[in-house]
């Protein structure tokens, strides 16, 4: 039973024995049991010529340096790999963040003329108009005087406020236009009390060249648009 | 190539292969760096560029506005309707400034002419006069200096012979940057 026992064991290892990758051990129990059990040299003979046959089938050349490993690997369940960013996509994201920050601070620097922008038009529009200018009101040594203010809208106007109460008496008062028209605005009769002047005009704010207070047709204050 | 050659072939690549990136030439890294922060700038200048242009009205219309302010030494412009009992006839603007002014509009011109006291009601419930108006006929505007703050005054009143109001405005804020 024993030496039956043998055998089978032995003939386990004739695919390893026949191709020579037996362990040193192994091959030497098996050879030694062979040289005493002519029914296994027959068996193992049989195996070796199928395996020598089997060899031809092998390539030529060796597999490149790696390659064991690499099937290994894709054998056994990759350990979870931390991904790394792609640079790319990185350089990207840098850029819409430039950008991105760029408008952020002009939009934020730009706030208060924002608002400012949206409070005027919001008067504008409850006066139905288009804007509003002013100009320096000098007198004819050229000290500044006073303010002109020129609306443009329905109606268009003008405001006059003094610094200082101008001479009394009464003054004429002229429009010129950049075509050259001198319109007859309103006079304005100075007192102490009389700090102010206005009118309605019938011309575009853009055509506004001078308002002139003129007293016996002499120049006493003026105010320059444009 | 036998086996022997071709192993040491690729074992030479394997071990290569990294070496190439860390011995990149200084010129191409500088050259790299530099498109790099152009393509930067570049973003930058047009994410700039592109809040600057849709800006641009109002920033020409804030410009305008403070060019005024600045001329009139003031702190802002106001408009409200004038009412009277048919509706809106007119226009009301105040002018925040060094001096503060109201001046007052018509629109469609009234044809009677007629005399009011002009009163102006403060936020805190004071009645300030203003000054005497002439309105309607040729009259189609009128303009006073306001002796308080416009910030102060919630309501501009005309007021008639009978001593009761004719126009009204009334100024929905007092001042638009608070």
């Amino acid at each position: 039973v024993a030496e039956g026992l043998e055998c089978a064991e032995v003939r386990e290892l004739f695919p390893e024995l026949a191709a020579g990758v037996a362990a040193g051990d192994e091959r030497a129990r098996a050879l030694g049991h062979l040289s005493g059990c002519p029914a296994c040299r027959r068996e193992f003979a049989g195996t070796a010529e199928v395996v020598d046959e089997l060899l031809w089938l092998v390539p030529e050349h060796d597999p490149p340096a790696g390659f064991e490993s690499s099937v290994l690997a894709r054998l056994t369940p990759a350990a979870p790999r931390r991904r790394r960013p792609r640079p790319r996509l990185l350089w990207a994201a840098s850029i819409v963040a430039a950008a991105v920050l760029a408008a952020g601070a002009v939009w934020w620097q730009t706030a208060d003329d924002r608002e400012l922008a949206s409070d005027y038009r919001h008067t504008l529009t409850v006066a139905h108009g288009h804007g509003l200018s002013a100009a320096p009101l000098l007198l004819a040594g050229g000290g500044e005087t006073g303010t002109v203010f020129a609306y443009d809208g329905s109606p268009s106007w003008i405001y006059v406020t003094f610094r200082s109460a101008p001479l009394q008496g009464r003054y004429d008062v002229h429009l010129l236009t950049t075509d050259g028209r001198r319109l007859a605005l309103r006079p304005f009769t100075a007192r102490p009390r009389a700090t102010a002047w206005g009118s309605t005009i019938q011309v575009p704010i853009e055509q506004m060249q001078k308002l002139e207070f003129t007293r016996s047709n002499v120049p006493i204050m003026t105010a320059s648009f444009g | 190539l036998n086996a022997s050659e071709s192993t040491a072939r690729s074992s030479a690549e394997v071990t290569k292969a990294p070496r190439r990136r860390s011995i990149q030439p200084p010129a191409r890294r500088w050259q790299w760096l530099a498109t790099a922060a152009a393509a930067v700038v570049l973003a930058a200048s047009l994410g700039a560029g592109s809040v600057l242009l849709a800006t641009a009205g109002d920033r020409r219309l804030a410009a305008g506005y403070q060019a005024v302010l600045a001329q009139g030494r003031g702190a802002y412009f106001l408009a409200a309707p004038l009412q009277a009992t048919q509706g809106r006839v007119g226009t009301v603007f105040g002018y925040q400034g060094q001096p503060s002014w109201v001046m007052v509009t018509l629109q469609p011109p009234i044809q009677q002419e007629g005399r009011f006291q002009v009163q102006a009601v403060t936020r805190d419930g004071r009645y300030l006069p203003v000054g005497d108006a002439t309105l309607g006929g040729a009259r189609g505007t009128w303009g006073g200096r306001l002796r308080v703050d416009l910030a102060a005054v919630q309501e501009l009143r005309f007021l008639g012979p009978d001593r009761r109001a004719a126009f009204t405005a009334t100024f929905d804020t007092a001042n638009p940057w608070d």
